[in-house]
């Protein structure tokens, strides 16, 4: 069942969101997040929702598919909101009873932190629901990529960065078949105080370790043989150009930045 | 010990849009002793069939009761349950996690609550079982072993917690030619020796040579049941559970086609190379 | 000849610190073409010898020759590589890229050929294996069959000689087994690609050419399968288990029968007709 998980994967599509740059998304992405921290008023946050809509729209992935995101992460919403709104002293108290007060600022506050996390969510699930991580390390290494001057390993990093999204699924697949198979010899993971449970994991942990560097030594001998040879004289499959789609995005970045800048 | 598996469903991503069902309605009883194949195309249920029987999955509609013990009885007897089925799942190389040969076996056998003593003689008798000296491989880690030899720690480490019914999911995946006879005559003498065995298998072959009795499944339902010869009998079902043909059952095939009349009862290779050499007149005197 | 292996030796450090041939004194040559299956059981040397062809590894002792080039040269290693591909044997451990396509650009990327060409390979490569539609998929959603066949047009991709399958079937059901032989029988005959069939299933060998049996670390038996089949006393010394109809005719012969050796189902029958 872990293999259902819906945050962080790519769902492929023919939309205008998917047909974006990488490098713009990632860009777009970015700025986003900085200048969600940047709202504050109501018209900002119907702005951003709108924003946001709009992309949702364009990519062609169900609304059902993002709310699944944040389902995903309800519960340091629900924490993040509980804290705020019990926490946060305010002068106007709401509701009052024993030593529980909830002051209206709380409450704003607490709508304010959750609302943002939300749309933090959103924003980067739309970045990963419409972008292969092959799109997005490209993207890393073509943006990053001045930084080989100074001889940062970039290329490097960029392959290392796919590998392993590459093989997440896999190896989530397999913790499962192993605690299956502990649990079948009577293993229990969830018993005991803290020692035990982490000496619980052992029977797992072990396993999965020799399997993921048993993979990583046959990939490294599949890469060699399909003439792997570091990032020299490479080619791309995939040569990223802007094209005005781009050009649309970014102008309604901008646009909604204003509007942000001005809202607030 | 008798499994008994009544009207049992289950519905994966429950209530969601991605809700798929792997089984649907299935019954039956497999009775003590018994040599029981579990057959079906990728997809069929049958990985989620044997977790089922084997109390890995929970969340099941309908009742499965193994020797009279009801797995969704609040007050049943986890630890004697446990004690009775032992599953070894595929590339079962891959659970081995101790130091050395002998603790990795003993991990199940302690688990169930027996002493260094017991557990010591538990883990002898499975090795010898498997085919391990016990004095040369005790103290080696099974990290070091041969692919063929880590599987055989691993069974032992099943066996060790000496269970009455045996399940095995596609055990032979990846052995060489010799791997795979000595290991399924191991589970055939385990079965003489009173042991239900219940083995999920893609190889046709393999199973009509040692399975008494042969489950189909299709799309998460029963779809046939009976002996082999009874299962492989029937072409046009067969082919429509996408299953292939034993070598023998399709050698008859052709067979009858070219006029012999070649008896139903033909399943095993050893019944086929009797029937052709008397049909064409060898002897077995010299 | 294509690939010549002459007095090869592969050794290595075993855990108590002794010197072990996996490879002694390995005489094999296959010519431009040919489908050729090594056998042997495991630990017999026969995946050794699949590393030595791609240049993986480098004989201790002997020389191996890919298209003429010597594989212990340095200089040579991506035009051996690219002359010879490999197909491994787990579906899970040899694909690199999160889409099916970009997997398939890896080598030529490698190889640093223009993107339009790759464009190219890509297209030829896929509709090899049949797996047209599955383009832009994620390769953990496949199934271990297809997998492989992507592991296989990722290889095609490079345009190869010679095609090495270190037991590329061993951990696939059936079906997925089948699907893999039969595109392997295609590039050898319609893309005039050489196969080297690395196998412990002798049924795979059917459909070679010719067939070497390694056992030990050596070649112990060679030739044409229905001759190195029906060589029942060697066969048996490997532990390997006989196809079918070879078995079939084996016991016949037991009997007293006199039956011609094929290992071709339908022969099988004429001949048992003709006894009847």
């Amino acid at each position: 069942m872990i293999k259902n998980m819906t945050i962080g994967q790519y769902f492929p599509a023919d939309s205008f969101v998917h047909k974006l740059d990488p490098r713009t998304k990632l860009i777009i992405t970015f700025i986003l997040i900085i200048f969600v921290f940047l709202i504050h008023s109501l018209p900002g946050y119907i702005s951003m929702v709108a924003f946001l809509a709009l992309t949702i729209a364009f990519s062609k992935i169900s609304f059902r598919l993002v709310l699944k995101s944040i389902r995903s992460i309800w519960f340091v919403i629900f924490i993040t909101f509980i804290l705020n709104i019990f926490f946060l002293k305010g002068e106007e108290i709401l509701f009052e009873w024993q030593f529980i007060r909830i002051y209206r600022e709380g409450l704003i506050k607490a709508c304010e932190m959750a609302g943002r996390l939300v749309i933090l969510v959103i924003i980067s699930s739309m970045l990963t629901y419409t972008t292969s991580a092959k799109e997005i390390t490209d993207a890393i290494e073509i943006l990053f990529g001045p930084l080989k001057k100074l001889r940062f390993p970039v290329h490097e990093m960029a392959l290392m960065m796919s590998i392993a999204l590459r093989f997440i699924p896999t190896l989530l697949e397999e913790t499962d078949r192993i605690m299956k198979a502990q649990t079948a010899r009577g293993a229990s993971f969830d018993t005991g105080g803290l020692i035990s449970r982490i000496k619980g994991m052992l029977p797992i942990l072990i396993p999965l370790f020799i399997s993921a560097f048993k993979r990583a030594e046959d990939l490294a001998l599949a890469m060699e043989a399909r003439c792997y040879h570091g990032g020299d004289n490479r080619t791309r499959l995939v040569e990223y150009h802007y094209k005005f789609r781009d050009l649309i995005a970014f102008a309604l970045t901008a646009l909604e930045i204003v509007i942000i800048l001005i809202a607030k | 010990m008798s499994i008994k598996v009544d009207n049992v469903s289950f519905t994966y991503m429950k209530k969601t849009p991605f809700q798929v069902n792997a089984l649907k309605n299935i019954s039956f009883e497999i009775k003590d002793g018994d040599f029981v194949g579990i057959v079906g195309h990728t997809g069929s249920g049958k990985s989620t069939l044997i977790q089922i029987i084997s109390g890995l999955l929970k969340e099941y509609e309908g009742n499965v009761v193994i020797d009279g013990i009801d797995y969704n009885d609040k007050k049943a007897d986890r630890t004697r349950l446990r004690r009775l089925v032992g599953v070894v799942f595929q590339y079962p190389e891959y659970q081995l996690f101790e130091e050395t040969v002998e603790k990795d076996i003993a991990f199940g056998p302690k688990k169930l609550g027996l002493d260094e003593k017991e557990a010591e003689e538990r883990v002898k008798v499975a090795m010898d079982l498997v085919g391990l000296d016990y004095d040369m491989y005790r103290d080696v880690s099974p990290f070091q072993l041969s692919g063929g030899q880590k599987r055989k720690v691993a069974i032992a480490g099943v066996l060790a917690m000496e269970p009455q019914i045996l399940i095995l999911d596609e055990p032979i995946a990846g052995l060489d030619p010799q791997g795979r006879e000595n290991f399924l005559e191991l589970i055939k003498s385990l079965n003489e020796c009173g042991m239900t065995i219940l083995m999920v298998s893609h190889n046709m072959d393999n199973l009509v040579e040692y399975a008494k009795r042969i489950i189909v499944l299709k799309d998460g339902e029963l779809f046939m049941d009976g002996t082999p010869a009874e299962v492989f009998a029937d072409k046009e079902k067969v082919a429509e559970a996408s299953l292939n043909l034993p070598e023998v059952a399709s050698f008859c095939d052709r067979l009858r086609e070219k006029g012999f009349d070649v008896p139903d009862s033909i399943i095993r290779y050893e019944q086929l190379k009797d029937y052709i050499i008397s049909t064409v007149g060898g002897s077995y005197d010299d | 000849m294509i690939v010549e292996a002459n007095g090869v030796r592969f050794a290595y450090v075993s855990d108590e610190g002794k010197y072990t041939f996996a490879l002694n004194d390995v005489d094999i040559t296959i010519e431009q073409g040919e489908f050729v299956t090594i056998l042997g059981h495991n630990g017999s040397g026969k995946s050794t010898f699949a590393k030595l062809v791609n240049a993986l590894n480098v004989p201790t002792n002997g020389e191996i020759l890919i298209d003429g080039m010597d594989t212990r040269d340095e200089d040579n290693l991506l035009d051996i590589r690219k002359t010879a591909g490999m197909v491994f044997q787990n579906p899970d451990n040899q694909l690199v890229a999160t889409i099916v396509e970009e997997d398939i650009a890896f080598g030529p990327e490698n190889l640093g050929i223009p993107r339009e060409e790759i464009r190219e390979r890509i297209d030829y490569a896929l509709s090899v294996v049949h797996m047209e539609k599955y383009r832009k998929h994620a390769p953990h959603m496949l199934s271990g069959g297809q997998k492989q066949r992507i592991a296989i047009a990722g290889v095609l991709a490079m345009k190869p000689k010679i095609i090495v399958f270190d037991e590329s079937t061993a951990m696939l059901d059936p079906k997925g087994r089948k699907d893999v032989l039969n595109i392997m029988r295609d590039l050898n005959r319609n893309e005039g690609i050489t196969i080297i069939l690395i196998t412990h299933y002798m049924e795979e060998a059917v459909y070679s050419d010719r067939v070497y049996i390694l056992d030990d670390g050596k070649v112990i038996k060679q030739g044409d399968p229905v001759d190195v089949f029906f060589d029942y006393d060697t066969i048996e010394k490997t532990g390997l288990t006989l196809p079918f109809e070879a078995k079939l005719i084996r016991d016949m012969e037991k009997t007293g029968v006199a039956i011609r050796h094929t290992l071709d189902t339908e022969e099988l029958l004429e001949g048992i007709c003709q006894l009847k």
